[in-house]
């Protein structure tokens, strides 16, 4: 099945442990379900990941020994749809020198890719500064969507109040995480399988299946039900 | 993000800006560095793309035979000569070559060459003593001066070690005020503050004060790193950096090339003058 293009680099950003790893893995059942030709890269653990070695081609990459211009040359590769690249979140100013130094934004466009810049955010402050700052580097040159990660608290002030009319403006997304309970999470992390096979997987408790099943539905939802949303994340 | 020369910064270490703009109505650029490997040929590369890119000409001339970096690589774009200055005599028909370049006169094979004004020579390591001899021996630089209206630009390429530093007071003494100092830090061998034995030399910083005082330019610039992969690239093809931006194989060198280029311009630009581009804008 071909899709329409153009090709996504997809880049997430932001502190490990807001949930970018469970939104990639969550990204990449939707993807397959596409049949999406992804490739996968990771700059932070390897380990996060291990359930989808299988599924998709995987590479682990050091950020600060130049492994990163790998995933340029990737663009170069008709057969791929989506590129999704964990960044080491905490260093955005090393991030924007990475994007200068490559020419990135030129880059994409002769050879037809977009980019879009996924952040996972909790209720807490600092992982509105990152996005700001890249915001504020990138402007219009990328494509914007917000994880709204209901983990942690079910609020976003900060966010409402110093970033959600700036990321409106610039015609960027928010999407929801739901919050999933903790042992029901813990369950789904331990069997070390997709997450869309969880919900078959009998090793699992049923109730804790029904609770994952509906979680992975309403995030599906939150993604697919805007048109836009789905567009930035390469997604019919 | 890309660095910027600053100039106030850059005023306090190197002499007066009315130096650097005066013309001259030809000029000779000599990258030299004694040891190889420090980043001569690759200095010389990108002002030989700058040339190309300005639509500035000017002849090469390719000193470093063993390692003939320019001939091979802007050879096929430009006129790029190569010269053996280590067989004895050559050194002298190189400077017959280049009066009969400047006044446009017939070579010796009765063939009329186009007036030139602008010339860069790349010498090859571990060619100092002969530069010297050249210079003490020929009045290389006075004839250059007062019979040919040229002047030299001598472009140092250093590392961090402390022979760099040494080679440059060594030039400077056999050079004094007749010819335009440029140096070139190379951030591949560390960062700009890095290169302590050069900022901290006494000496340098005499020889400083005593070129200012004559209105001699003795300025700095650095030159940026290439990212190994893209560089073993254009060398593994013989590419040009004009070639390696408009590749379409790896992305990656591309973008790396592009950014390296526009970045070794900007560098340039405040000294431009002292490479022969005083009436170019570069891009």
């Amino acid at each position: 099945m071909t899709l329409n293009s153009p090709k996504r680099l997809i880049m997430t950003v932001g502190d490990s442990r807001v949930g970018k790893s469970t939104v990639t893995k969550l990204l990449i059942d939707l993807w397959l379900a596409q049949g999406r030709k992804i490739r996968v890269y990771n700059h932070d653990n390897f380990y996060k990941l291990k359930a989808y070695v299988n599924l998709v081609e995987i590479e682990m990459l050091d950020f600060f020994k130049g492994d990163t211009d790998k995933i340029l040359n990737d663009l170069n590769k008709s057969e791929l749809d989506i590129i999704m690249v964990d960044m080491p979140g905490q260093y955005i100013k090393k991030i924007c020198e990475y994007i200068e130094k490559v020419e990135l934004f030129n880059i994409l466009l002769e050879y037809s890719w977009r980019l879009t810049f996924l952040q996972p955010i909790s209720h807490r402050i600092d992982c509105i500064h990152h996005l700001n700052e890249l915001i504020s580097y990138a402007t219009n040159q990328a494509n914007y969507i917000v994880v709204k990660n209901y983990h942690f608290d079910n609020r976003f002030i900060e966010y409402e109040q110093s970033m959600q009319k700036k990321i409106q403006l610039i015609g960027g997304r928010e999407i929801e995480l739901p919050a999933l309970h903790r042992e029901h999470y813990k369950s789904l992390e331990k069997v070390c399988k997709p997450y869309s096979e969880c919900c078959t997987d009998k090793s699992i408790y049923v109730i804790y299946r029904t609770y994952i099943y509906h979680w992975i539905k309403k995030f599906n939802n939150s993604v697919l039900g805007n048109a836009m949303t789905s567009k930035y994340l390469g997604l019919a | 993000m890309t660095d910027v020369i600053d100039n106030s910064k850059e005023d306090d270490k190197t002499n007066g800006k009315e130096a650097i703009d005066k013309v001259y109505p030809n000029r000779l650029v000599i990258v030299t560095g004694d040891k190889g490997g420090v980043g001569k040929s690759t200095f010389a590369r990108g002002v030989a793309q700058t040339y190309l890119d300005a639509q500035q000409r000017f002849v090469g001339f390719d000193a470093d035979i063993s390692n003939s970096q320019l001939v091979r690589f802007y050879g096929k774009h430009c006129q790029i000569e190569p010269l053996d200055i280590f067989k004895s005599g050559n050194i002298d028909k190189f400077f017959d070559r280049l009066k009969k370049m400047i006044n446009g006169e017939e070579d010796d094979y009765g063939q009329k060459l186009s007036a030139e004004n602008l010339f860069l020579l790349e010498l090859p390591p571990q060619s100092r003593v002969i530069l010297q001899k050249f210079v003490e021996e020929m009045n290389f630089l006075e004839t250059a001066a007062e019979e040919h209206n040229m002047r030299v630009t001598m472009v140092v390429v250093i590392s961090r070690i402390s022979d760099s530093v040494n080679q440059l007071i060594n030039l400077h003494s056999f050079c004094g005020n007749r010819v335009d100092y440029l140096v070139v830090k190379n951030l591949f061998f560390g960062e700009e503050e890095e290169f302590t034995r050069y900022d901290k030399s006494e000496k340098i910083k005499i020889i400083k004060e005593e070129l200012e005082q004559r209105r001699t330019p003795f300025f700095q610039v650095k030159m940026p790193e290439l990212i190994e992969h893209a560089y073993d690239y254009l060398d593994a093809n013989s590419m040009t950096f004009k070639q390696g931006m408009e590749q379409k194989d790896l992305p990656s060198v591309k973008g790396r090339v592009t950014s390296w280029l526009r970045n070794f311009k900007e560098q340039i630009k405040p000294v431009k003058g002292l490479l022969g581009l005083n009436d170019v804008e570069l891009s």
